[in-house]
């Protein structure tokens, strides 16, 4: 399916741009939720940006490591239950590295803001 | 479930007249919080001369398998047990019954200041509070963790008083996503193990916006939802994980305070000097704790009922306390 414009990112940036300029006019109790949901946006619309590259690169990574060739999400489960089990803990050290690019990559998305400035 | 407020309302002046007298009305009602964990009302009790109380209520709305909260009859005992002992705590008043149809919770004293954080930790009219906040933050739970656990034996059935990482790890089973990050702290955790340590209770949620602070410090502890019997040292390592101190990271003790300051006070205390790697151990697990609760809120927005944009956030910033959990177990972080 091939869609007219506007693409996904924009139709994400136009709910967002209305919500911020209605703040002033909602109730103070709900300003918060309101805020709350601006941010989602502005996660959603870094998602749209950046999800493919990463999800490509944090599986490549990833099966290497784990020495599997599955789709990311059974790789990073299979990560996980390894880990679980104790089989990188003689490269605790290696598997935190691996763990923190996938955390990385998922807060350049969620809060890049929160990463330090060699990490966004 | 939240009720509707006139129906709270109706159902709380029954409930308080049932206990203080049928002759008292309820004035300057506020329900700051609808649909949190639980639904907070805060009112006066007017008495037929004109005397005034003012009182909060709180009552559980979390719905969902597995709560990791702790009944409000268990949070209302300890209210009672710690109030007893003149550690600062709202006073409890009475609990709720199924005739109240207000559902599980009980009535406090209401306790005036600020719970805020960014208020706590900026605003200048609390500069005097915050310089003994830590040095209070160590007494007061010293006097805590003394409290002899055979008062509390209510407490002993709880999955985190049986084993505080194994509840984890099986409430993060139950939410059925994958988090390697949480997996390599654990792994850490396991191959890093504690010496064993006296059993004590632990609030379990000792931190920057959880307590009353006025001018002249901390007036009152609050949030006991996830108290249970462990090392009191859970607490410390509890205060200093990186997201109590929001933003002042330079300040390792909820923002506000260094980790020596807070360990003198507490061995002042108690006698018990804390060891700084076991709380550090602690601060490891307290991360890895709130990576969890955020998991929680994420999976009751998904799969229980519980909509927010708040629970959906939470389930998205749950990525940005793995970053520091990570980077402390990395050496990056303090």
């Amino acid at each position: 399916m091939s869609q007219d414009r506007p693409q996904l990112a924009s139709l994400l940036r136009s709910v967002r741009e209305l919500l911020e300029s209605l703040t002033p006019e909602v109730p103070p109790e709900r300003r918060y939720d309101v805020r709350v949901g601006i941010y989602l946006l502005e996660v959603a619309e870094r998602e749209v940006e950046l999800a493919t590259g990463f999800a490509s690169e944090d599986a490549r990574r990833l099966s290497h490591f784990v020495g599997e060739a599955f789709p990311l999400p059974e790789l990073e489960a299979a990560f996980a239950a390894r880990l679980r089990s104790g089989a990188f803990d003689a490269r605790l050290d290696d598997a935190l590295k691996e763990a923190l690019a996938l955390v990385i990559h998922k807060v350049r998305v969620v809060r890049p803001s929160h990463l330090e400035p060699g990490d966004r | 479930m939240a009720l509707e407020r006139e129906v709270v309302l109706e159902r709380l002046t029954c409930a308080v007249q049932k206990r203080l007298g049928s002759g008292v009305t309820l004035d300057a009602v506020v329900m700051p919080t609808l649909g949190g964990s639980n639904q907070t009302v805060v009112f006066d009790v007017v008495e037929a001369g004109g005397a005034r109380r003012r009182l909060v209520s709180r009552s559980e709305t979390f719905t969902g398998t597995d709560s990791p909260f702790i009944p409000p009859s268990f949070q209302f005992k300890l209210l009672r047990a710690a109030h007893s002992r003149g550690i600062p705590v709202p006073e409890p008043v009475f609990e709720f019954d199924d005739a109240d149809g207000l559902g599980r919770g009980y009535t406090m004293g209401f306790v005036g200041g600020e719970t805020l954080p960014k208020k706590i930790l900026n605003d200048p009219g609390l500069a005097g509070a915050r310089e003994r906040l830590t040095s209070q933050s160590g007494e007061i739970l010293a006097r805590l963790h003394a409290i002899p656990i055979t008062e509390l034996s209510f407490l002993e059935d709880t999955a985190d008083s049986r084993d505080p990482l194994a509840a984890q790890l099986s409430r993060l089973d139950r939410y059925r996503e994958a988090h390697p990050a949480v997996e390599v702290g654990v792994r850490w955790l396991k191959t890093h193990p504690l010496p064993s340590a006296p059993r004590q209770l632990v609030h379990g949620d000792f931190r920057t916006g959880n307590f009353i602070v006025g001018e002249r410090g901390i007036e009152a502890v609050l949030d006991w939802e996830c108290a249970h019997l462990g090392s009191g040292m859970e607490d410390l390592g509890w205060l200093c994980v990186r997201s109590w101190r929001f933003g002042k990271v330079d300040k390792p003790v909820g923002g506000f305070g260094l980790r020596a300051e807070l360990f003198r006070a507490y061995a002042a205390a108690s006698g018990v000097v804390p060891e700084p790697e076991v709380v550090h151990w602690w601060e490891v697990f307290g991360n890895i704790r709130w990576v969890i609760l955020n998991v929680l809120q994420a999976y009751g927005n998904e799969f229980e009922g519980r909509r927010s944009v708040s629970y959906a956030a939470c389930g998205r910033n749950a990525s940005l306390y793995e970053y520091d959990l990570l980077m402390t177990l990395a050496g990056r972080y303090d």
